[in-house]
């Protein structure tokens, strides 16, 4: 019967966290950073939540942005909700197998060469890289997130585009809108 | 440097994402306990819909200033017993009114509980919305008025508004009330098909998660602030719904005044 924002904000999480959450760990190259920040950026969202911008109905934008902001600043936002973080409980059943301790290890150093690749584009390029290439969002609402106009996302991307004319990912229809 | 393909990330599982969900739960709904603690004064009120006759039940109580500290800004579980008490309440202070204005004992139609809000241990009870005979009563502790304990009423008319499209709402009613010098704001209207959670952001920047049910919801808080927008839940994510109310009126009885019958969207 009650439908409280609390709740609503529970469900905005379930719809988004695993966007968010591939988001900060492709900015991080760390997964378990990269958990704690998605908690972090929902918990953000709900502080600025008067501010909400919505890019075709979706808040999915809105929140990489916060993503973005979240992680360039990541250690004044982890004290700052360090608490809350430390309320978390210890998920009992989330014991890693030897498995999934190699999964995890072999994803963090995919990760890490990735962030190699792109270190030398400017903090500019590489956030445009990250939302349009890795986190396959239309030049448009990478403009919501980034609060920056569509005109610079093309032209920040050309330029990456540019400094990777070789490859052919940056040239595919993915980044191609 | 000629590689820009998306590093793949592990998915995290559902049991790891739940956890993080309800504690974001908790975090938020702990956050807003803290902040929204304040002392107010109680009501409450009998709204008619159904487009012909409404009637306003108000129960208005002494007035001390923290008549309203236990008021949530979202709903709660109702206490065993609360909701029929408050029910009971509400039809004794119909029946016992002096008020010319009254219809005697319950009006005809409005014997049905169709939605139920319930803050702390205050009870608002919307009876036979979409009927001739709508009746809204709250109560709570501390609330008396001349015609019966914990309840007072008066009878509005409003038009029926609009249904609104599937992913808004559409506020019927804002009604302004006032008890002992402590005035307090009830809202009340349809909610459209797509929309599972609303929010009202208010004119002082606070907002009041709403009940919902039945295709309408219903909320109320102290002070006389207004609903300036609605923050909506829907299967494409929250959406910010402007709310105009371009009917503001007075009026009233008792100790309870009436000053508006608006309605929004």
């Amino acid at each position: 019967m009650a439908g409280s924002e609390p709740e609503a904000f529970g469900e905005l999480f379930k719809r988004h966290s695993r966007s968010v959450y591939a988001y900060c760990a492709r900015r991080t190259g760390n997964l378990d950073l990269a958990e704690d920040l998605t908690s972090v950026v929902f918990m953000e969202a709900f502080r600025r939540r008067r501010k909400l911008r919505l890019s075709n109905t979706s808040a999915l934008p809105w929140l990489i942005g916060m993503a973005n902001n979240v992680v360039r600043n990541a250690d004044r936002s982890l004290r700052r909700y360090r608490s809350a973080l430390d309320r978390i409980p210890v998920p009992a059943s989330g014991a890693s197998s030897e498995e999934d301790t190699i999964s995890r290890l072999e994803a963090q150093e995919a990760l890490a060469r990735s962030l190699k690749a792109i270190s030398a584009l400017t903090q500019g390029e590489k956030e445009v890289v990250l939302l349009v290439v890795w986190s396959e969002l239309t030049y448009s609402d990478a403009a919501t997130a980034l609060d920056i106009p569509v005109g610079t996302v093309r032209s920040r991307l050309a330029s990456a585009r540019a400094k990777f004319k070789d490859s052919a990912p940056v040239t595919s229809t993915t980044i191609t809108q | 440097m000629n590689d820009l393909e998306t590093p793949p990330v592990p998915t995290l599982s559902d049991f790891r994402l739940s956890t993080r969900q309800e504690h974001l739960v908790q975090e938020i709904a702990g956050r807003r306990r803290n902040r929204r603690r304040g002392g107010l004064a109680l009501a409450s009120g009998v709204l008619v819909a159904g487009g012909v006759t409404s009637v306003l039940l108000v129960l208005a109580g002494p007035g001390t200033a923290d008549a309203f500290a236990a008021w949530t800004p979202s709903p709660t579980t109702p206490a065993p017993g609360q909701v029929s008490s408050a029910e009971a309440a509400c039809e004794a202070g119909v029946t016992a009114s002096p008020s010319d204005k009254m219809s005697p004992g319950l009006p005809g139609g409005a014997t049905q509980v169709w939605l139920v809000d319930t803050r702390g241990p205050f009870t608002l009870v919307l009876f036979g919305a979409n009927t001739s005979t709508t009746l809204l009563c709250v109560s709570g502790p501390s609330i008396n008025s001349s015609a019966q304990a914990n309840s007072q009423m008066m009878e509005i008319g409003s038009p029926q508004p609009a249904l609104p499209e599937a992913s808004q709402i559409a506020v019927n009613r804002l009604l302004a009330e006032s008890a002992d010098g402590q005035a307090y704001t009830i809202a009340e209207g349809l909610v459209g098909s797509g929309v599972t959670a609303a929010t009202l952001v208010l004119s002082d920047g606070s907002d009041v998660a709403t009940t919902t049910g039945n295709g309408l919801f219903l909320a109320w808080w102290p002070g006389s602030a207004v609903v300036t927008s609605a923050t909506l839940t829907t299967a494409a994510g929250m959406t910010t719904q402007p709310i105009s109310l371009p009917m503001l009126g007075t009026g009233g009885s008792g100790n309870s005044v009436k000053r508006n019958v608006g309605t929004g969207q």
